[in-house]
């Protein structure tokens, strides 16, 4: 930052607190000659061709360049300034913020008994797995069932809450403990990486053993938030990604969490994710075998730590045949480890929360943050809002809310008697319209009962969480006269979007076309949009109107000769297109229950015209 | 913060003293050495708490040799500083590169270094020495000096003026 000002604080060295940032190689040049010119020892430091001159330059640019580091080392070290994810990383360590890892593809899945199975209780066992083509699914806890009548039975256990983990078992080489305080075993396994093809360890699915040596057994040992919250003698450890990407696996001290005798072995187990390769589609797991995962280590882990393996009937290799599984849905996407960006945004909410949800903002922001490969948007309401917003709009569209659907299942699967308690969390999948006038996904009751187990153990005791679904609403290009009781969706076959191209611009008409509607899809992107949020027109007007050769743009309805200067949307609900429809052509806020969508993706391009000015 | 003043770190009295000559134009030093006083009384050179300087015509000398052997961007922060004759160690020493080296001198000198006047530019190949005898008539009014004859001389160890 050159300065011209020469008066001054600077040569009298009495240098305010962001002097500093003056003295960049210019100015500390001319600060240099103006202070050798009041001392006239030397006189040639006014001539470019001294060796005065080249010293000086010298010193000037060393000096410049020395600041430049400085400046940017005392940034790094700051929250709000750090760029580099090892020093952002290292910042929040501080506060206890644990940044969150790469994480797998997860699916949920159905199963059903065949009437050769038994009316009994059986438990599927940690870590048993489908094989489909190399690509494994596994489920990461035991999952217990009853079957309880004779004949073919559908297994709303596992339906509701079996979660598959994609990737391979994979077992840490065993660790010998050096009985140190805090003893931090770092999981040194390439997990931050971009490339499609690299495998990595998947977050949230380390278990951690630990054989004794005084006892000779092995113990599970459970993930905790914090050391500092444990007792002395509970077996924890605490899981943290660290500035390198590794994550370190840290124990206790004897005080806060028990504390690794020397000769102590650990044992750790995690998924290594196939990253995208893993990923599969609907009903890909459609009646394949059910395998169990069998390993000296885990064997013997399982032979310590099941207390009642003699009075469990486990489903086996002999008795899987018995169960048929399939995966309703695909398999969610992959989410990368929380940028600097992320971490900035998010680490301040969770120091807040305290590992406490009390806050709409607290409940949001570990959703978020945790399941961001499952969700897409969240919304978090008291029962007051719920009554005055979500259920109110049923009424207002004449519709009772006690027959509808979607409310019934989430009051019956996830809510008791009492209400008044009742977080209410609306939640948006991640997914992809497959094609026109289809109906966005709803989270499955597997991945509902996930944010349940999450905030499980953070939640206020008295509180019940609740998960909704959400109110999709579906636009179009639509522009009509027709007050809103008359409207209806033939507006949408009359309608078209025009853009009128600039008489200079000789861009193709079909390239523009193609642009316009890409702009148009980017809007209406899930990723792009938020419930509850406000859906600007203004801004998407603006988008078009930049694109090069784009004079203006009106929607027409031909059939009514209706012009609107602008885009239109014909806006509804596809469940009750007659009692919740709209033509919108301004900014607008939705209600927090609602989440836009474009209702025609594929064929939006049939209704955008290109014409000369 | 601590207020420093550079005066606190300046040489003694007797030293200023006999560094005080009056002079017009003082340089520096390359390489930097101490500069020494001769005792009259003692017979022998003191070691000044200072270091060596050149002073008027060898200051304006020096910066024309720096002149000749700075190629435009290698002084950072005067970037269109420089002439760059050594570029022409690498061209057959013919009459067109004598040419283009008087060219250069005679349109670039006066600009680099205002305390001269350039009278004359005379660039002699030596095809034998593999070496350019360069001539300039300078004046410097400033210190009233008329008519100056530099002869220097340009080969693949450097510029010098004799």
């Amino acid at each position: 930052m050159p300065t011209n000002n020469t008066s001054n604080d600077f040569l009298d060295f009495n240098l305010p607190q962001n002097a500093y940032a003056a003295f960049d190689a210019v100015s500390l040049k001319s600060y240099i000659v103006e202070r050798l010119n009041e001392n006239e020892k030397f006189t040639d430091q006014n001539f470019d061709g001294s060796n005065l001159a080249a010293v000086i330059d010298i010193i000037a640019y060393s000096y410049h360049v020395l600041l430049f580091y400085l400046n940017n080392t005392a940034a790094e070290v700051n929250f709000d300034q750090a760029t580099l994810y090892e020093n952002m990383n290292r910042i929040v360590k501080l506060i206890g913020y644990k940044p969150a890892g790469k994480q797998t593809s997860l699916v949920p899945i159905n199963a059903v008994a065949s009437e050769n199975l038994g009316i009994s209780n059986y438990t599927i066992r940690k870590y048993s797995y489908f094989l489909l083509d190399d690509i494994q699914y596994n489920f990461i806890e035991d999952m217990s069932f009853d079957k309880t009548i004779a004949g073919i039975q559908s297994i709303e256990t596992i339906n509701d809450n079996a979660v598959l983990y994609q990737g391979s078992i994979s077992e840490y080489p065993d660790y010998i403990a050096q009985g140190e305080e805090f003893e931090v075993l770092p999981i040194v396994v390439e997990n931050i990486v971009d490339s499609d093809d690299t495998k990595f360890i998947a977050d949230n699915t380390i278990s951690v053993y630990v054989k004794e040596k005084n006892s000779g057994r092995w113990y599970i040992y459970d993930e905790v938030d914090s050391l500092y919250l444990a007792k002395s003698r509970d077996r924890v450890f605490e899981k943290r990604l660290n500035e390198s990407g590794n994550y370190d696996v840290k124990f206790g001290n004897g005080i806060f969490g028990r504390r690794l005798i020397e000769g102590d072995t650990v044992g750790v187990n995690y998924i290594l994710s196939d990253n995208n390769k893993g990923i599969i589609s609907k009903n890909a797991i459609n009646g394949n075998k059910l395998f169990i995962y069998n390993s000296s280590r885990q064997n013997a882990v399982f032979n310590d730590t099941y207390l009642n393996k003699e009075e469990t009937t486990f489903i086996t290799v002999t008795n899987s045949s018995e169960l048929s599984f399939n995966n309703p849905v695909n398999s969610s996407t992959l989410t990368d480890e929380e940028t600097v960006e992320q971490i900035r945004e998010n680490a301040p909410k969770s120091f807040s929360s305290q590992l406490r949800l009390v806050t709409e903002g607290d409940y949001e922001s570990l959703i978020n943050k945790n399941l961001s490969n499952l969700v897409t948007s969240a919304k978090v309401v008291n029962n007051t809002e719920y009554l005055n917003g979500y259920i109110q709009y049923f009424y207002d569209i004449c519709v009772d809310p006690n027959k509808v659907n979607r409310v019934i299942i989430n009051q019956v699967n996830f809510a008791d008697a009492c209400d008044f308690n009742n977080i209410n969390i609306f939640v948006v999948p991640k997914f992809v319209i497959g094609e026109d006038k289809s109906y966005p996904p709803f989270l499955s009751n597997s991945f509902k009962n996930l944010i349940i187990q999450l905030t499980g153990d953070k939640k206020m005791v008295s509180n019940e969480v609740v998960p909704r679904d959400p109110i999709y609403m579906a636009y179009g290009i639509g522009v009509s006269n027709f007050s809103e009781t008359n409207l209806s969706l033939s507006v949408l076959d009359d309608t078209k979007l025009y853009v009128v191209r600039e008489a200079t611009n000789k861009i193709n008409k079909s390239t523009l076309k193609g642009r316009v509607n890409s702009t148009l899809k980017e809007f209406f992107l899930p990723k792009n949009n938020q419930l509850g949020q406000n859906v600007s027109i203004t801004a998407l007007t603006n988008s078009i109107l930049s694109l090069e050769g784009v004079k203006r743009i009106y929607t027409k309805n031909t059939k009514e000769g209706l012009s609107f200067n602008g885009i239109s949307f014909l806006s509804f609900n596809p469940l009750y297109p007659e009692s919740d429809i709209e033509i919108i052509n301004q900014d607008t806020t939705l209600p927090f229950f609602k989440f836009p969508y474009l209702y025609s993706p594929f064929s939006i391009s049939n209704r955008i015209t290109v014409l000369d000015e | 913060m601590a207020l420093l003043k550079i005066s606190d770190i300046s040489v003694d009295k007797s030293s200023d003293a006999a560094l005080s000559k009056g002079y017009l134009y003082k340089d520096l030093l390359l390489p930097i050495r101490n500069r020494v006083s001769y005792n009259n009384q003692l017979k022998r050179n003191v070691e000044l708490r200072d270091i060596q300087g050149l002073f008027d015509l060898g200051a304006v000398k020096q910066s024309i040799v720096n002149c000749f052997l700075t190629s435009p961007g290698q002084k950072i922060l005067s970037p269109e500083f420089g002439i760059d004759l050594r570029r022409h160690l690498f061209e057959p020493i013919d009459v067109w590169t004598t040419m283009a080296i008087e060219d250069e001198i005679k349109d670039k000198l006066p600009g680099l270094e205002p305390r001269i006047q350039l009278q004359k530019v005379t660039v002699e190949p030596d095809i034998d020495q593999q070496e350019y005898n360069i001539t300039l008539q300078i004046n410097v009014p400033s210190l009233n000096v008329y008519g100056l004859s530099l002869k220097s001389v340009l080969n693949s160890n450097g510029y010098f003026i004799s």
